[in-house]
């Protein structure tokens, strides 16, 4: 006749068994294994069933598996592995070259940083140009703009640093034309045109 | 202490090159060590950890396919893709984790595909039939040849999940937490499987044993 204190006991069995309890609890199952008949026999059945199972392995020789066997299998192995290759010393490669990588773009980010910050006092520091192609505080608009640089100019260049970057060249454009525009004054025309319109 | 099998286990195959036997014997040369000297390109290393690891790579993938062609064409695979992926050895952790996980992934692959292909009938187990005939022994071999071949019969009939457990807790002597990286799961869901697999197996057991009572 089991009672409620062999529901826990019987739950830690098959773990009490194979020795796979921590000390305290497989105490406890110790404790209530002495004085309980049927927890002890369902006990006595887990262990026979168990110990079969530890035997097992040692019974006998398994046919076919010897000495002979093994050297076989070590042959095959060794064998495959030569018509493979040299492929560990290819992936690590790959390994190498991959951190190489990382290194030569997270170089590339600081030093394109340090590059932008030291143009003209500071290329992020200008106020941000109009969507509508209107630099803040010049006048004569972007109606001397050919017809492909209005278009750019027209469409959002966004707030981030590629559109200020492309509002930029913009910018200096605008300041060489400034002067007449008589037709014949091309881009490359001017050798070398000011960065930045006076302020 | 090391229980019989797992000191057969560990025993070196005869018949190595002497170089390869004097590598993989060598106690001061770790299996770490022996895969860095084959990512730089020594054969030899890789030759001693074969020879440190087939038995073992065998008797796991035997103990759970029950099958000596099973077992052979699963180590040998298991060496081939350990061959392949060394280079992506972590050197902080345990290389026999390592390479355990790949032996248990492709036994248990192996013994789904089994399982799925056919139905086992009791009498087909392998383990049973490819015992050696008791006759002519001892009856306490005998006997315990036969206990063998039950056991055998039994764990064909578990899951594989539960099978791989018992396998490598109670045959192999393992750890539970020694198993759950090699199966990547929990400790806590190896020592459920170990709870589980106890229970189902001493159930198939005694059925086993009531069926064959006179």
């Amino acid at each position: 006749m089991t009672s409620a204190a062999c529901v826990p006991v019987r739950a830690m069995l098959p773990l009490f068994v194979g020795g796979d309890l921590e000390p305290a609890p497989a105490k406890a199952v110790r404790d209530h294994l002495r004085a309980c008949a049927p927890c002890r026999r369902e006990a006595g059945s887990l262990l026979q069933a168990v110990r079969g199972l530890r035997r097992a392995a040692e019974a006998d020789p398994v046919p076919g598996v010897d000495d002979a066997m093994f050297a076989r299998l070590h042959d095959r192995v060794m064998q495959r592995v030569e018509q493979m290759g040299p492929a560990p010393r290819r992936a690590a490669f790959w390994t190498l070259l991959r951190r190489a990588g990382v290194v030569a773009a997270a170089a590339a980010l600081v030093l394109g940083g340090f590059w932008l910050s030291g143009q003209g006092g500071g290329l992020l520091q200008r106020p941000a140009i109009r969507a509508d192609g209107v630099a803040a505080g010049s006048s004569p608009g972007l109606q001397h703009l050919g017809h492909e640089d209005r278009q750019a100019a027209v469409e959002p260049a966004g707030l981030g640093l590629m559109g200020r970057l492309s509002l930029r060249t913009l910018e200096d454009e605008q300041v060489v034309l400034e002067r007449p525009f008589d037709g014949s004054a091309g881009r490359s025309t001017d050798p070398a045109p000011s960065r930045r319109a006076p302020r | 202490m090391l229980r019989p099998i797992q000191d057969a286990e560990r025993a070196l195959p005869r018949g190595l090159p002497t170089d390869v036997e004097r590598m993989a014997a060598a106690a001061g040369v770790t299996d770490a060590e022996l895969v860095r000297r084959t990512v730089a390109g020594e054969d030899d290393a890789f030759a001693a950890l074969v020879a440190r690891y087939q038995k073992r790579a065998f008797w796991v993938a035997f103990h759970v396919l029950g099958r000596v062609e099973d077992a052979r064409d699963v180590a040998q695979e298991a060496f081939v893709r350990l061959y392949r992926s060394i280079a992506s050895y972590d050197y902080a952790r345990s290389f026999y984790t390592w390479f355990y996980r790949i032996v248990m992934n492709l036994a248990i692959d192996l013994l789904r595909k089994h399982k799925t292909s056919k139905a086992q009938s009791l009498d087909d187990v392998p383990g049973g039939i490819e015992r050696a005939d008791a006759a002519g022994e001892g009856a306490a071999a005998a006997e315990l040849k036969e206990q063998s071949g039950q056991v055998w019969q039994v764990l064909s009939r578990l899951d594989a999940k539960f099978r791989a457990v018992l396998v490598l807790r109670d045959i192999h002597g393992m750890s539970c937490r020694e198993i759950a990286p090699i199966l990547r799961v929990t400790h806590a869901t190896v020592r459920w499987r170990l709870h589980r697999g106890r229970q189902v197996f001493r159930e198939h057991w005694e059925r086993l044993h009531e069926g064959r009572a006179p």
